[in-house]
């Protein structure tokens, strides 16, 4: 499964959830769901919009780990 | 501007035409025995066999009642700009399952009284109810999409 650690990187640098979804111009509410890991998918043009303002590269937000055995994600 | 008055002025009017069909449906199913009793003036066949025509009307009477009020269930999710829901998969699936109902109990009408009007009725809500079962799975396909499309950021 993919995992996303955007809370991770804004820890990192710092950055609210209001102040990030300014930057990159989406609702407080998406952002959320993207960092709960409970979107399905995410658009090119976001993660560009999300490495820019956080000056990373796409793999620092998103990662791949294996499904847990009991099914639950 | 001129649009939206047009589009706020049927959607008052189909919300106002729906709740006059459900309330006259009811009040007409109702009355229907009375309603034959006068009739039968006019129209011997309904003297007759009055009670089987009056159980059988009022049978399809309360299929098309509970259509009417699937639809009003449906519009109101419209309404709330939210008709992309699972529930209105199930009503449209109800509607069609009430549509092949009224299409069952016109024919046992048919084996009583045999009019061309009669087919006519059974083959229109036999495929009413296609469409509606049809339209059922569209809306299906059509709500996975839609929630794809919201989780998509």
């Amino acid at each position: 499964m993919i995992v996303v650690n955007l809370d991770v990187v804004m820890a990192q640098r710092k950055i609210g959830l209001g102040e990030l979804a300014d930057k990159v111009d989406i609702t407080q509410a998406n952002l959320s769901i993207l960092k709960n890991n409970k979107a399905k998918a995410i658009r090119f043009s976001t993660l560009e919009a999300l490495c820019r303002a956080l000056q990373c590269q796409p793999g620092d937000i998103l990662a791949w780990a294996p499904e847990k055995e009991d099914g639950h994600e | 501007m001129k649009q939206q008055r047009i589009s706020n002025g049927v959607t008052r009017f189909t919300s106002a035409l729906l709740a006059v069909m459900f309330y006259g449906g009811i009040a007409a199913t109702l009355a229907l025995p009375w309603l034959f009793r006068w009739g039968a003036r006019f129209y011997p066949n309904l003297e007759t066999h009055y009670w089987l025509n009056t159980v059988l009307f009022m049978l399809s009477g309360a299929g098309a009642v509970l259509i009417i009020h699937e639809l009003r269930r449906m519009f109101r999710t419209v309404l709330r700009e939210d008709c992309f829901v699972r529930q209105n998969v199930v009503s449209l699936r109800r509607m069609g399952a009430l549509g092949l109902g009224i299409a069952a109990v016109t024919a046992v009408r048919l084996c009583v009284i045999f009019t061309p009007a009669t087919v006519i009725i059974i083959i229109v809500f036999f495929i009413a109810a296609l469409f509606s079962f049809v339209l059922s799975q569209v809306f299906d396909r059509a709500i996975t999409y839609k929630e794809e499309n919201d989780l998509t950021i």
